[in-house]
């Protein structure tokens, strides 16, 4: 028997989420994830990464080899809970003998949703999704994005406490990619949580609250966007152009960090900071990391007073400084790092990973 | 919401049935088929077809009531081979793409999403499965009812048997046709080898057909050459009578070898007739056996036949026996064995003992066991169908 949780901040509460699929592939490892009430968070991630298993798993639709957790308070795979979901699959696929309205009319009925309540609710979401013209219309004349609007609509109809979007901007032009943003700003706003699976990152960046990367099956980071791109932001100087007037700039800075020690430190600590320098990665007496490419120096840090002694010392040098420029990560940077294998630097295979044994003669 | 659920998915496999071109030119059809039927007439004279006569048919209508003649009409044309054979693939055609099309990627994932076991989104859909032959049989039987009940004046309420009897017959093809489209996700590979099974169920239905007909052939012959035999020794006893009393002419004797000859000949052909049938009747009863296991397409149409016309009504409709049992009475001779007719008469034709031995067939092993092979392969279907990931 299922017993009543209590009410719970988190909409989705998951541990240790495994699911390996007949044929061996093991598309999920060990998942641990939160989602709170009135969030929108995002699903990142290469292809083949899980992001679909895992929203079918929380959806009822795939059965996880392991699974911990409560989701809207119920354990993962309890039927009635999904009264209070909604779920957008990743190319949905309506009968083609269907008109918008009686998709809507069946996702109502199927979901429980009273039909006095139902008459009420599909004209205003098919106003939401601007589809209202084409209600009466059947499926097979729509476009693949106004498909996607019902798709959307469909997933409302019940008006979900919590609603899994997968790729809901799939094939939508830009007008309809912003329509969707407002809806899912919209939901936040009255209090629903929305799960978001997509490769458009931009996109996520812009509505989520939350977003965590799932990579190989694993999750490998999450968190909001501030905490994931705290710290990994930096500023960019640009100098001018190399030639014969304008020295290379790391001997600029070579000598700009030295006077900068010596004015800090007269005490010959400069010298040992120097030597810290690793290829073209030197650390300012203050403590940030500067790298060097051509005429581009970067300092590792938000803190544009950081960087003022460096600029002061590269003026007192006669450079000149072209452009100087705060940077800070996008969710782009942060998922290509994600999926980039740092001992290589080259992007990670795609898909969840076999378990299978390798093959005789296989590379070692 | 269960209730809810269900119309849902009924009302969308009814806007599916609408939508497709196929069901509309089957009921074209099935109208046609009522409208033709309705074209015929008989009375005292004949056959009629609108206003012509059908030559020859005279002597066919004196031995058969309109009643009897519509409906064994409506029986071998309208659903022994339209609904059975015609209507059946066509609906095959129609309705094997209904679980293919459920299990495609973006289609599956928006009914399980729903809070709806799998096991009931199984049965449902299944269910819809038989709306298409249901809607077709429901308006073809309600047509030869009002046709039967205007043309014959008989309100035979008893064919209205033939939907749930058709709709059975349809359950056996679709279940099958259902565990190879969840299995192979393919429309066109559920329906061939649903094809292939059918064509399994009727080689082993045309096998027990003609093992029937050969034993009960055989079985009607003996009966006939016991009476042959039973004649001739009778005759042959006047004769030797006539002989041993001096009254015999000059053609008496050669008569009386005559007569040897052919009880002589009349033993041999009951000793083959009885060979033939301890020959046959292993395997009947293997066949017989066998079919057990596998559903009765044959035999469950054929329980409409069974509840709608009498035995009586079949043997009038039989042409006279063309054999010369004379009027002899087997107990009178000495020769009756017990269970055999004792009069020529008595003798059961071959075409009734099959209809005998067919309707001694229980409800039981007919349905029950057809329905016993349905289950079993529709719950196969829905144990692959609720444990597979989508």
């Amino acid at each position: 028997m299922i017993q009543n949780a209590p009410h719970s901040d988190l909409a989705i509460d998951i541990r240790s989420v495994d699911k390996r699929y007949k044929g061996k592939v093991h598309a999920l490892r060990g998942i641990d994830l939160t989602v709170g009430r009135s969030e929108v968070f995002g699903l990142l991630g290469p292809n083949g990464a899980g992001k679909s298993t895992l929203v079918k798993i929380l959806t009822t639709i795939v059965r996880p080899t392991h699974c911990e957790g409560r989701v809207l308070g119920k354990p993962v795979g309890h039927k009635p809970t999904l009264r209070t979901v909604g779920y957008l699959p990743e190319h949905a696929r309506f009968p083609d003998y269907l008109t918008g309205r009686q998709i809507l009319d069946s996702a109502a009925a199927m979901t429980g949703v009273p039909r006095s309540d139902a008459r009420k609710r599909i004209p205003q979401l098919l106003d939401i999704v601007g589809m209202t013209d084409w209600a009466k219309k059947k499926v097979t004349t729509y476009s693949k994005g106004m498909k996607q609007r019902i798709g959307i609509a469909q997933a409302l109809i019940n008006d979900p406490e919590l609603v899994f979007l997968d790729e809901p901007t799939d094939g939508v032009d830009p007008v309809g990619r912003r329509d969707i943003r407002n809806i899912v700003q919209q939901l936040r706003d009255e209090g629903k949580t929305v799960f978001l699976n997509s490769h458009l990152l931009s996109e996520l960046e812009m509505v989520c609250d939350r977003v965590a990367i799932l990579v190989q099956g694993r999750v490998v980071s999450q968190g909001t966007i501030d905490e994931l791109t705290r710290d990994q932001g930096y500023i960019e100087i640009e100098l001018q152009a190399i030639d014969d007037d304008h020295p290379h700039p790391r001997m600029l800075v070579e000598s700009s960090a030295l006077l900068l020690a010596s004015e800090t430190t007269p005490t010959g600590e400069a010298t040992s900071i120097v030597a810290s320098r690793v290829r073209t990665e030197f650390i300012l007496p203050s403590g940030e990391p500067v790298e060097i490419n051509k005429n581009r120096i970067r300092i590792h840090t938000e803190e544009p007073g950081s960087v003022q002694p460096l600029l002061d010392a590269l003026r007192a040098r006669n450079c000149i400084i072209r452009s100087l420029r705060p940077h800070r990560p996008s969710l782009e940077d942060l998922f290509m790092k994600a999926v980039t294998d740092p001992t290589t630097g080259k992007e990670l295979s795609p898909g969840a990973g076999s378990d299978k044994p390798a093959r005789k003669g296989a590379a070692q | 919401m269960i209730l809810r659920q269900t119309a849902a998915i009924f009302t969308d496999a009814y806007r599916e049935l609408n939508a497709k071109k196929l069901f509309w030119i089957t009921l074209l059809f099935s109208i046609i088929i009522v409208a033709a039927y309705a074209c015929f007439s008989i009375d005292d004279r004949g056959v009629h077809f609108l206003w012509f006569t059908l030559p020859g048919t005279e002597e066919y209508a004196a031995n058969i009531s309109p009643a009897t003649f519509f409906k064994v009409w409506m029986y071998a044309i309208g659903i022994g081979f339209w609904l059975t054979w015609v209507a059946t693939i066509l609906a095959l055609i129609s309705t094997a793409g209904i679980f293919p099309d459920l299990l495609a990627s973006g289609s599956i994932d928006l009914y399980l999403s729903k809070p709806i076991s799998r096991l009931r989104l199984f049965l449902t859909k299944f269910l819809t499965g038989l709306l298409f032959v249901a809607v077709q049989v429901g308006v073809f039987v309600v047509g030869c009812l009002l046709v039967i009940g205007i043309r014959a004046n008989a309100w035979e309420w008893s064919l209205l048997l033939a939907i749930p009897i058709v709709l059975a017959f349809f359950s056996y093809l679709y279940a099958i046709c259902t565990l190879f489209g969840i299995l192979t996700r393919s429309t066109i590979t559920a329906l061939l080898l649903t094809l292939v099974a059918w064509f399994c169920f009727f080689g082993l239905n045309t096998v027990d057909e003609v093992l029937l007909q050969v034993r009960s052939d055989a079985q009607a012959n003996i009966e006939y050459a016991q009476f042959r035999i039973a004649d001739n020794e009778a005759r042959a006893q006047r004769l030797q009578a006539r002989i041993d009393n001096d009254t015999a002419n000059e053609r008496t004797e050669s008569q009386l070898e005559s007569v040897k000859r052919t009880l002589d000949s009349s033993h041999l052909d009951l000793e083959r007739y009885q060979r033939t049938l301890d020959g046959v009747e292993p395997w009947y009863q293997r066949i017989f056996l066998t079919k057990t296991f596998f559903p009765k397409t044959g035999e469950t149409v054929a329980l409409l036949e069974r509840y709608t016309i009498e035995l009586d009504e079949i043997k009038a409709m039989l042409p006279p026996e063309q054999r010369d049992t004379g009027d002899l009475n087997l107990e009178e001779l000495g020769y009756a064995q017990p269970g055999q007719a004792t009069t020529a008469s008595e003798v059961v034709p071959a075409r009734i003992r099959i209809e005998m031995e067919r309707r001694s067939r229980s409800l039981a092993w007919v349905l029950g066991t057809s329905f016993g092979f349905t289950g079993f392969i529709l719950g196969i279907a829905a144990f692959i169908f609720s444990r597979r990931d989508y």
